[in-house]
């Protein structure tokens, strides 16, 4: 029984000893934006500061206060040995309007066993979507009057559409690349007057289109 | 013997700095009696800025009277000073506009208005003109402020306003070259 324990206890370090050596061979990947995702970027230098004008006339200005592009790392471990290691790549930018607020873009390359994402963070709002399939991942409603709402890609009724399209028209202007086209259907009870419902973003130039709560429309000037 | 050095250190601070069993109100800042000459709303007023394409924007204001105390660092004396805040508020998106207006020394006042994220000090070294038009009406000893602030010419919005004591602001011009005058 003596000689039992002593061996299971040899056979326990021994395993110990092979997990500790097999440390080098850690498994580790890094997954890059593809070009495609990143292009929700707003690439151009120039649309880095841009305006937008009412329908009375009145111009915003907005203009990026905040940009990241970086390596996330992640990993997992067998009993505290890092067996895996994962750096996947996210780029946000961050735009400011002193009126409308603030709105961010994150662009992320997700993992190796799913497809990246883009998320849409606007003022009293996000969502995100699979950079691949297109399809709404999460929608937040987050107004200033405090009650929240969440909606996830398993529930069902989205009060929301959104979709990609080409030759997006709107105000006389066409825009050619892809453009993410977001409309709040239902839930809007919960938002105030100056909360947006609506917008439109393009691949490479940026946002394009909002519409707020009380009917006022901004165009990309 | 540095950890009993170090100590001994902390100790000595901790002991000699003087505790305060009383405050002393060492001063109390307060407006002039003439105040209210200076402040062109009351609260609730309501006036509307037109914009260069027409639009009427509509504003309300909200004041709130207080009285501030202040104290210095390590010290137990403090000292009081009269504030007044003004909001301006409208239903239409518009950048944040509120006055800042506090009490000092010898009843002497400091005054500013933000507008977004520039800031408007008036101070003795703005220049007033005696009368300027505006939206086909005159106005007298108008100031024509500069933004104090420190942001990027490229970053800033609102580049001056007109202001008068009597009626209150003026005119806002936007570095795009937009302006609002009042109505």
């Amino acid at each position: 029984m003596e000689i039992v324990m002593k061996f299971n206890k040899l056979f326990l370090f021994a395993t110990f000893l092979l997990l500790i050596s097999c440390n080098g061979a850690i498994v580790y990947e890094e997954i890059d934006l593809q070009v495609e995702t990143e292009a929700w970027i707003v690439q151009e230098e120039g649309a880095h500061s841009f305006q937008m004008i009412d329908e009375n006339g009145i111009k915003n200005t907005w203009n990026l206060r905040e940009e990241n592009n970086y390596y996330s790392e992640s990993g997992s471990a067998f009993l505290l040995i890092p067996t895996r290691k994962t750096m996947r790549e996210m780029h946000y930018q961050k735009f400011s309007s002193t009126i409308l607020g603030d709105f961010s873009i994150n662009a992320d390359a997700g993992f190796s066993d799913g497809n990246a994402w883009v998320s849409f963070n606007m003022p009293n709002l996000s969502i995100d979507f699979d950079a691949v399939t297109y399809d709404p991942i999460r929608l937040y409603l987050s107004p200033n009057s405090g009650e929240s709402f969440s909606w996830y890609v398993d529930d069902n009724d989205p009060p929301f559409q959104f979709q990609i399209v080409t030759d997006y028209e709107i105000n006389g202007k066409t825009f050619t690349e892809e453009v993410a086209v977001f409309e709040l259907t239902s839930r809007t009870e919960i938002l105030e007057p100056n909360d947006i419902v609506k917008f439109s973003f393009s691949k490479d130039i940026g946002l394009i289109y909002l519409e707020l709560k009380s009917g006022l429309k901004y165009f990309r000037i | 013997m540095k950890i009993l050095f170090i100590s001994f250190l902390i100790a000595s601070v901790g002991f000699c700095t003087p505790k305060c069993d009383e405050s002393n109100l060492t001063d109390a800042y307060t407006f002039p009696e003439n105040m209210e000459e200076f402040i062109p709303y009351e609260n609730q007023d309501q006036f509307t800025l037109v914009h260069n394409s027409a639009t009427e924007i509509q504003f309300e204001v909200f004041r709130n009277s207080t009285v501030e105390t202040a104290s210095c660092d390590h010290c137990c004396d403090y000292y009081t000073y009269e504030n007044e805040e003004l909001f301006v508020i409208s239903d239409y998106p518009f950048y944040d506009i509120q006055f800042y207006i506090n009490a000092d020394d010898e009843e002497r006042f400091n005054y500013g208005i933000t507008i977004g994220r520039e800031y408007f000090s008036l101070n003795e070294n703005m220049q007033m003109v005696d009368s300027v038009e505006i939206n086909n009406q005159y106005f007298h000893e108008v100031f024509k402020l500069k933004s104090s602030s420190h942001s990027e010419e490229y970053e800033r919005e609102v580049d001056s306003m007109y202001f008068n004591y009597s009626i209150g602001i003026l005119k806002i011009i936007e570095q795009n070259g937009d302006s609002y005058e009042i109505q």
